[in-house]
């Protein structure tokens, strides 16, 4: 006799095909370059993103530096702000600051 | 689209080894689940008329899609009946309706959002949904399962996995998903569906992301005020845990059997209601600062600004339900992620009908 089997199947998610996300090309140089600000609106964002653009701006001298906040912090940027960072920024800065 | 197309099957020789089998994958969420068979699937997707590879949604942030087989899949672990697997689906469409990136919002949300799905009209007779006894408790298979089975679609579809994208610090009892009815048949109220563009023929569910919920005692003070006053200060201190300075909060509260009674013998509409909490659920700046909700030192002024607790009289939302062998209501947060959106159900022999 043959052992009876249950089959299964698979409960877990599947990915949207190969659409792929690459990386922007890293700048070799952050020398007078224009840098964008992301607060993700959460109370100790600003202070962070302030004090980490202070350090680069000590040592690289950067160029314009824009101050910009997303809507929420766990959904991604509507599509205006992400325009507005694309015409701003040669270099995004962002993170979670609780 | 090829990998979302269909899931894989995978063999095992009986059905408790099954089980065992789930639970070495990490399908469950801790309690046995139904082992997902071929045919078991089958028989959600048929009841509802969706072909397997029916996509439900996709969540663009955690690049994963939904298909009906996979919804299915987890349902039938959770323990739904075909019949369970339309409200299922309408909660699902409110979510992807309202915006699917919010799965990330509510699951990965370090204070550990749950949610809710409050389910009006005539299904839920159909399917045996409590309203009354026990309202908020996995007291029978409709009610426990159907929530579940959202949880389980979090984790095994979305990934909303344990340390990884769930990153819930305390957790939360509601994670699990509730699932109930409203007590229309006993409400002195429209049923709530009616206040939100649909008829009392029309079963629809309301899904939200919520905060566990909290009862509100007043037992002795036998007034409508009394009452009103009791869910107002429960709102004014539940907030304290939950973001009560989000502009946009919105609280459901569950009207107990005796509360209602009371209120709609004193003349209590749904609106009235809702004014009169909303302009008594409120702190001081100074108290939310005092308290570590709000920022900065405490000046003059804030003694005197009030904060309101709800965005507006009709961000309180006010259903009757569960059972008459005490005196009680509960209050419940309704979280920031998904706000409540109403979407009607699908049943097949009212889709037919309708055609």
């Amino acid at each position: 006799m043959t052992q009876p089997t249950v089959r299964l199947v698979d409960p877990t998610g599947a990915h949207p095909g190969d659409r792929r996300f690459p990386l922007a090309p890293r700048p070799r140089d952050l020398r007078g370059k224009r840098v964008v600000l992301l607060n993700n609106s959460k109370a100790n964002s600003e202070p962070i993103l302030r004090a980490i653009a202070k350090i680069l701006d000590d040592e690289f001298q950067l160029g314009e530096v824009v101050h910009l906040t997303k809507h929420s912090a766990s959904l991604p940027p509507r599509p205006e702000l992400a325009a507005e960072v694309r015409r701003h920024a040669d270099v995004v800065i962002t993170g979670v600051g609780d | 689209m090829t990998d979302a197309a269909r899931a894989t099957q995978i063999d095992v020789p009986d059905t408790l080894d099954a089980i065992e089998e789930c639970y070495r994958r990490g399908w469950s969420d801790g309690l046995p689940v139904i082992p997902p068979t071929a045919a078991r699937v089958t028989a959600l997707l048929a009841h509802v008329g969706m072909a397997p590879a029916h996509v439900l949604g996709e969540v663009p942030v955690r690049r994963r899609v939904l298909t009906a087989e996979r919804a299915a899949a987890n349902a039938v672990m959770a323990g739904c009946l075909p019949e369970h697997f339309p409200v299922l689906l309408a909660a699902l469409e409110a979510l992807f309706e309202h915006d699917a990136n919010i799965v990330h919002e509510i699951s990965a949300a370090t204070n550990a959002p749950g949610f809710l799905l409050l389910v009006n009209g005539p299904v839920r007779a159909r399917i045996g949904l409590a309203c009354t006894d026990n309202v908020l408790s996995a007291t029978n298979r409709a009610n426990a399962t159907i929530g579940r089975a959202l949880r389980l679609i979090f984790m095994n579809v979305f990934e909303s996995r344990q340390g990884v994208l769930d990153r819930a610090c305390m957790g939360s009892l509601s994670k699990n998903g509730v699932c109930f009815g409203e007590d229309e048949e006993r409400s002195p109220w429209p049923p709530l569906q009616t206040t939100r563009g649909f008829t009392a023929a029309d079963s629809t569910v309301t899904m939200m992301s919520i905060q566990d919920p909290e009862m509100v005692g007043n037992r002795y003070g036998q007034t409508a005020e009394s009452i009103m006053d009791a869910v107002a200060d429960s709102i004014a201190t539940h907030g304290l845990g939950v973001h009560f300075t989000f502009m946009e909060n919105a609280w459901l509260w569950l009207v107990g059997h005796w509360h209602a009674e009371m209120l709609a013998r004193a003349g209590w509409d749904r609106p009235r209601m809702q004014r009169y909490v909303f302009e008594r659920a409120w702190r001081s700046r100074a108290d939310l600062k005092r308290l570590g909700m709000m920022r900065g030192e405490i000046v003059p002024d804030d003694a005197t600004a009030r904060v309101p607790a709800a965005a507006s009289p009709d961000d309180i939302l006010i259903v009757k339900a569960g059972g008459d062998s005490g005196i009680y209501s509960t209050l419940i947060k309704i979280y920031i992620g998904m706000p409540a959106t109403t979407v009607r159900v699908r049943e097949p022999h009212t889709e037919r009908s309708a055609r």
